[in-house]
């Protein structure tokens, strides 16, 4: 059966690898972005089984990002996990939890993001 | 020969350096550096220290946002007021390529591309993805130039494509947004990498080309680099502090003597690294003074330390790793799973 394929969109490299690698290692290919506009210019040339995505991002941030691609219905589909250090800490911001769920996202984890979370989170999409 | 594929190149022009040199009092990096800039809610965006290489490759190096050099450089807590020992370079930028893969034919494509460029490198850092780059402003262009003819970036195809739309893009202004304070910092996790060698060695200008030379030797000898720093030394001298593993001690050596005859290059052996990265770690201040302050506290000796994006790397000696990571996982706070 074919490895499932999470594109992975974060503006910290550091984060990218972090994350990439705990997904790796249980068995997922996994793509990188670098920001909002990579990570959508990588989904216009392959489709991923799931998207985990960075809300505070340079070029388009991930609120935006999300948002687009759940009013397109080619992409609609397409499971987001939203990211971000912000939500839980400050309760009134520019980027809150509520944001993230108007955004219609369909999973929303805290960072810094454990590794069995983030895996547990990504295989509920799949069973 | 086939360019190597990289992620990206991000460029942050707007920096200063302050560098202070022989700093090698034990256990004072938080007394001197961190503590008063953290005082003062100083985010360091690039730190750089190195202790082990005795005193003429000892010093530390930060980058902040190019408004504060002058009261950054103030700040330092010059051990006897020896202001000599301090300098301030205001017009740098840092470059960063990025994922290395610990990668030592990318390492050495970066040094080569330097050395080619013919620029004063002002420093240099790691972090577990990405390679940074200290530069005066007026050399990026060239620089950025022969990182083009080494590797290939996704989004531009050329040095001069690069040049044309990066300043176009739309970047982060610096605007802050949200910021939080934590009480206990909170982290992805702690981790280590033993059986390691601490590397040392002063480089002259016209040598660099033949550092990335050696680096690529390395790199067919299947070996990776976990941890690389350097900071302006005596003269025009920038000293180098890097990890490789313990087993490759001698190749390393030879190599080395090879390529950088007459260099004085010093080894300390049965070293650790250890590898600390959190969320906005390169946005906010403070970070670095706390993993700095524990690890003094808990009497640990930094080697050599690199604070560069989202992470901070420290080498230390191997004997002190248990004490240092228990030390660490009781000052911040490290995520649990969800049941």
């Amino acid at each position: 059966m074919a490895r499932r394929y999470v594109l992975v969109v974060d503006d910290d490299p550091d984060l990218v690898e972090t994350v990439a690698l705990m997904l790796e290692s249980k068995g997922y290919e996994v793509g990188k972005a670098y920001d909002g506009v990579e990570g959508e210019e990588s989904i216009k040339r392959r489709r991923p089984d799931l998207l985990v995505l960075d809300v505070m991002m340079p070029r388009k941030h991930g609120y935006k990002l999300c948002a687009e691609l759940k009013a397109n219905k080619a992409t609609r589909d397409i499971p987001v996990i939203l990211l971000t250090a912000v939500g839980d800490a400050v309760p009134s911001t520019t980027y809150t939890h509520a944001d993230g769920k108007a955004t219609e996202a369909d999973e929303y984890i805290p960072k810094p993001v454990d590794a069995k979370t983030l895996v547990q989170t990504v295989e509920s999409f799949f069973t | 020969m086939a360019k190597i594929r990289l992620g990206g190149l991000k460029l942050w022009d707007g920096a200063a350096q302050v560098v202070l040199s022989s700093a090698c009092e034990t256990h004072r990096l938080a007394e001197i550096v961190s503590g008063p800039l953290a005082a003062e809610k100083i985010n360091i965006a690039l730190l750089t220290h190195v202790a082990a290489g005795g005193e003429s490759l000892c010093g530390t190096a930060l980058c902040v946002t190019r408004a504060l050099g002058a009261s950054c450089s103030s700040l330092l807590r010059v051990p006897g007021g020896e202001l000599d020992r301090l300098r301030l370079q205001p017009d740098v930028s840092t470059v960063s390529i990025f994922p290395h893969d610990q990668r030592l034919e990318i390492f050495g494509g970066v040094l080569l591309a330097m050395a080619e460029a013919g620029v004063e490198v002002r420093g240099l850092a790691t972090s577990p993805s990405t390679i940074v780059s200290v530069l005066p402003d007026r050399a990026v262009s060239r620089v950025v130039d022969r990182l083009f003819g080494c590797f290939a970036f996704p989004d531009f195809d050329t040095a001069a494509d690069w040049q044309g739309r990066w300043r176009r893009l739309e970047r982060p202004s610096g605007e802050i947004v949200a910021s939080y304070e934590e009480k206990v910092i909170r982290i992805y996790g702690v981790v280590e990498e033993a059986d390691l060698d601490l590397w040392s060695l002063l480089v002259l200008p016209p040598s660099l080309g033949e550092l990335g030379a050696a680096m690529a030797m390395f790199a067919r000898f299947g070996l990776k680099l976990p941890f690389l720093v350097a900071l302006p030394g005596p003269g025009e001298g920038l000293i180098f502090a890097f990890c490789m593993a313990t087993v490759a001690g001698e190749e390393v050596e030879r190599v080395l003597a090879a390529h950088l005859p007459g260099s004085s290059v010093r080894r300390r052996s049965r070293v650790g690294a250890l590898f600390l990265h959190g969320p906005h770690f390169g946005d906010r201040y403070g970070i670095a003074n706390a993993l700095i302050g524990t690890l003094e506290q808990s009497d640990t000796e930094i080697l050599a330390l690199g604070c560069a994006v989202s992470s901070i790397s420290v080498v230390i000696n191997a004997e002190d790793i248990p004490a240092a990571t228990g030390a660490l996982e009781t000052a911040f706070s490290i995520p649990r799973a969800r049941d």
